[in-house]
């Protein structure tokens, strides 16, 4: 590398710290400013302006969807759930579920308080197992998962506030190997909804979940399993869900059906 | 903030990406004139300062002067990988910059546009020669070597272009109080 004086390094350094110069004087500069405390003040200054004028550029606003992209990769990255806000905030999503989390909710209803109920949530979320999360985060586009993520993070908000019950799902014949919980606050008119295992439907099918009272079916909304199976549903109940005895899951045609067509696949009492 | 970030909570790293996106990504693609790969280097810078915020050293400056001198540099580094020929757009109008109001959106902080109003008005202040020279290194990554070759000019009058007008613009934030 050759060796350059104090005034050469002044030379250098605007155009250094533009990254204009050419690889041989840059390697001399960068050895000079190694060994040089006041040109290494110099160049500090000259950075400043140089990032003062990465700002001059004509502003582009980045594609709405870069945000998301940016979020899930952080996300994976730390092996976190991308769900946005105050749950991540509470406790990192575990990539597996711990053993105790899975037993306490195969008894078949936990209840839980205030902010216990938001960690049961995020716990039963790391339940449903991280390879099943990816992959029904990659079933849907980045626009229906953004809206996707926004209502759960407003349902999940929802029903952590006070009294949560977590019930398990049963699966019923053609759904043997399905797992899946719902989490409902009685009060409020939404719960969250997960399930793994799921067989997956063709095109033209989507699961429908039923809430049931006094023997009448409420359409509760859709829910949508990758190819492995896995699935998120932010429910939404005509009535708080301390008014419904029993929530199901059919298979129905896309759009929906205003009232159960096939068998159930999955279900349990909301009692 | 970056305290939090450094604590892997993604609520925090979500409200500095929403600060400082649109001057790392408008950065990138000035240079890159690639969407898609503005973008990849947008996440890139992200990203880094995600896995490791402690590379951020406040006694060195500010967080945004830090964050796009990484951006510039990620951007640049893939801009000479692949080698791309240089087609500089000729209309590039700092004056149409400054009147124009691109300004509007939530994710900025307010310093970041008085700053970027300093810095444009410090710009157009400079000789049309001087503005030339820091227009294509600064935001079309080119080296002093290749700035003389597509102006046609020698190379010791570039650098002297490129030395007075960051001797200029520095002078000129000074003067102004900003500093990044």
């Amino acid at each position: 590398v050759r060796l350059i004086t104090c005034d050469d390094a002044g030379e250098l350094l605007p155009a250094y710290v533009l990254e204009a110069l050419d690889a041989e004087e840059r390697q001399a500069l960068e050895a000079h400013l190694a060994a040089c405390a006041p040109c290494r003040e110099e160049l500090r200054a000259l950075q400043q302006v140089a990032a003062a004028l990465a700002l001059a550029v004509s502003w582009q606003q980045p594609p709405a969807h870069l945000e998301e992209r940016v979020r899930v990769a952080a996300a994976q990255e730390a092996g976190l759930s991308p769900l946005p806000g105050s749950l991540t905030d509470l406790a990192p999503l575990p990539t597996s579920a711990p053993r105790w989390a899975v037993s306490a909710t195969r008894a078949r209803r936990t209840l839980l308080r205030g902010a216990a109920g938001a960690v049961a949530a995020a716990l039963v979320l790391g339940a449903v197992g991280a390879t099943g999360w990816w992959g029904w985060q990659q079933h849907v586009s980045n626009r229906q998962l953004r809206a996707a993520l926004a209502r759960y993070q407003q349902a999940l908000s929802r029903v952590g506030q006070g009294q949560v019950v977590v019930y398990e799902l049963q699966p019923d014949p053609g759904a043997e190997g399905a797992r899946g919980h719902i989490l409902v606050n009685p009060s409020e008119t939404v719960a969250v909804l997960m399930v793994n295992n799921l067989p997956p439907l063709p095109a033209h099918m989507v699961y429908q979940v039923w809430l049931i009272r006094d023997g009448q079916r409420e359409s509760g909304g859709f829910l949508y399993v990758s190819e492995s199976g896995a699935g998120m549903a932010v429910v939404s109940a005509p009535q708080p869900l301390s008014s419904y005895q029993a929530v199901g899951i059919t298979p129905e045609p896309k759009g929906g059906s205003p009232g159960p067509t096939a068998p159930r696949v999955m279900g349990t009492r909301l009692t | 903030l970056l305290e939090r970030v450094g604590q892997r909570d993604m609520a925090a790293f979500v409200e500095v990406y929403r600060r400082y996106a649109r001057a790392v990504y408008s950065l990138a693609l000035s240079i890159l004139r690639d969407g898609m790969a503005a973008e990849e280097v947008t996440q890139d810078v992200f990203l880094k300062v995600w896995r490791q915020p402690e590379l951020y050293r406040p006694e060195r400056g500010k967080f945004a002067a830090w964050l796009l001198t990484v951006a510039r540099h990620h951007s640049i580094d893939r801009l000479r990988k692949e080698r791309r020929s240089f087609a500089v757009p000729a209309g590039d109008d700092l004056a149409q910059r400054l009147r124009t109001d691109e300004d509007e959106g939530p994710d900025d902080i307010a310093w970041l546009h008085a700053m970027r109003q300093a810095v444009l008005s410090a710009l157009a202040s400079l000789p049309p020669p001087q503005q030339e020279v820091v227009r294509l290194a600064c935001f079309h990554g080119l080296t002093q070597a290749e700035i003389a070759a597509h102006l046609q000019q020698p190379l010791g009058t570039i650098k002297t272009r490129m030395r007075l007008a960051l001797r200029r613009l520095r002078l000129f934030l000074e003067s102004q109080g900003m500093e990044m």
